[in-house]
């Protein structure tokens, strides 16, 4: 829509004439207008994605995307930069062409404060801005004082579960650390983002080490009693990195009782004393900050939503994406949350035109390197059964699959990598 | 005076509205499910590294793949679970959508 229909609608709308005479000719002020005004807040897999397609399905929607970083970082692919395997450049992407080729206006802020009565998102910088339909898609932020001793923020024991700065640090320490050294990963108990990742980081710090410090270590020390793909990343492990990964579950470690930062030290309910010269600990997770202070979270710290539009279920016109949101079988991933993006997307398009939501099967499949030449993969087929997505089909990779499989799932995964952040980007 | 203004801004809004619904109309369900292809088979399904274009096969291909995946004749590492959940129908809108993208 050209600024002068705009403007056109505002002056009629002012006048009150738009809404007297929409009602005498049987449509919505609403169906009209696409004056549509839809802020999404957080630039990731799910915002990208929201943002981009709701101009893709309804073009004179006016799409404003609020990000504040200008270079964002995945963390898929973070695994690989971690083990040294990619440069930072890989994985760092920017918001160019979604504010040139789709007409995103794209805003390097941070939300202050959101106003679900009079649909106002408030900017760090200052910015008032209106919305007819709000998403957010804000990740994951981590809970506090979950572990004694332990802060998310202190660098000496970088987290690398939002990319960035973190994924550099983590592989700095990598890099400096000796031969014979012992690096621990302790994932926190579910649910997490990526729940894969963790054994991803594992295996391909497995293969830098085993390359470079062939005599070092990695322990594993797990929130959880299974993981995912667990089968699949153990036999990998016995047969790429012989003797060099532990995994010890919460029932035999207990949790932990406190954690010595300056010791690189972590102690466990079972009193035993886990030091390594790397230590990553992967902290227990909710929903994004600003979800939480806008109260769209509920006691389990993540976002219950309605499944066929992902709209909050505690305020109106307020929807939630991506791994802040409650998605029924959903995992929290990248893929998950581009799919979450596109159903939000035609959901709110459809809103605004008066149409029916669509009920489609759609799907999820996350990718995990083992080494440069060994991917596998999990896939998820989902379905609306009981207003609840449900998962209504998943395989993982054969256990017997031909090392020419696991290569060429390994090059699958690097073609994902490209086709989904153009998606989100290009 | 205001019975004026309405009378002679009728025809206007009348076309504006029509403009902008031919403008908001919302995916079709082929280019919604269609969305979910591009994911890994690229933009415009033009493939990405080792996973293969999609845009340059025929209707009659990506039907008969599609249902190998689905029936299990096909071999693959993720499609045949991709497939499983597609109705007949809405395989027959995918391929068609498919193929018509630019080559």
């Amino acid at each position: 829509m050209t600024i002068e229909r705009r403007q056109f609608i505002q002056t009629l709308g002012a006048t009150g004439l738009l809404a007297s005479m929409s009602s005498t000719l049987g449509f919505s002020l609403s169906h009209a207008a696409s004056g549509a005004r839809v802020i999404v807040i957080g630039g990731g897999f799910g915002g990208t994605i929201c943002a981009k397609y709701i101009r893709k399905f309804s073009p004179s929607t006016a799409v404003t995307l609020i990000e504040p970083k200008k270079n964002y970082f995945t963390c898929p692919g973070s695994n690989s930069v971690i083990a040294n395997l990619r440069p930072m450049t890989h994985i760092s992407h920017n918001y160019n062409k979604l504010g040139a080729e789709y007409g995103i206006s794209v805003l390097h802020d941070k939300v202050s404060s959101i106003d679900s009565t009079t649909k106002i998102v408030t900017l760090k910088g200052g910015g008032i801005h209106n919305y007819d339909f709000l998403v957010l898609s804000p990740g994951i932020d981590f809970k506090s004082d979950t572990i004694e001793g332990y802060n998310p923020n202190d660098e000496t024991f970088p987290h690398a579960w939002k990319a960035g700065e973190q994924t550099r640090l983590l592989r700095d320490q990598i890099l400096s650390m000796d031969d014979g050294g012992t690096v621990i990963i302790a994932p926190p108990t579910r649910p997490f983002r990526a729940p894969p990742a963790p054994y991803e980081r594992a295996s391909l710090i497995a293969h830098y080490l085993s390359e470079n410090k062939p005599r070092s270590k990695i322990i594993i020390l797990d929130g959880n009693n299974d993981f995912s793909k667990q089968a699949l990343f153990i036999q990998a492990w016995k047969k790429l990195y012989p003797g060099m990964i532990d995994w010890v579950g919460i029932k035999d470690h207990g949790g932990f009782s406190a954690v010595h930062t300056p010791y690189r030290e972590i102690v466990t309910n079972s009193g035993n004393h886990f030091k390594g010269q790397v230590v990553n600990i992967i902290p227990p997770q909710e929903a994004g900050l600003i979800a939480i202070q806008s109260g769209l979270a509920d006691d389990s710290g993540w976002c219950p939503v309605k499944p066929d539009t992902f709209e909050s279920t505690i305020q109106k016109n307020i929807h939630v994406i991506g791994d802040s949101c409650q998605a029924g079988d959903m995992p929290k991933t990248g893929h998950a949350a581009n799919a979450e993006g596109k159903i939000c997307a035609a959901a709110i398009v459809a809103s605004i035109t008066g149409r029916p939501i669509m009920d489609i099967t759609y799907n999820m499949s996350i990718y995990s390197l083992i080494s440069p030449k060994y991917g596998i993969s999990m896939s998820e087929n989902y379905q609306m059964i009981d207003s609840r997505i449900t998962k209504v089909s998943s395989a993982s990779s054969s256990l017997k699959a031909k090392k020419k499989t696991r290569r060429k799932e390994a090059q699958y995964a690097a073609g994902w990598y490209k086709s989904i952040t153009s998606d989100m980007f290009k | 005076m205001m019975n004026r203004i309405a009378i002679s801004i009728l025809p206007l809004l009348t076309m504006l509205i029509w403009s902008t619904n031919s403008m908001a109309q919302g995916p079709s369900r082929a280019e919604f499910m269609a969305s979910s292809c591009l994911v890994c088979h690229g933009q415009e399904a033009k493939g990405a590294l080792k996973i293969p274009p999609l845009n340059d096969l025929k209707v009659s291909d990506i039907k008969e793949s599609m249902i190998g995946f689905k029936t299990g004749e096909e071999r693959s590492t993720i499609m045949g679970i991709i497939a499983k959940d597609y109705s007949k129908e809405d395989i027959i809108l995918l391929a068609e959508y498919i193929a018509a993208l630019p080559d």
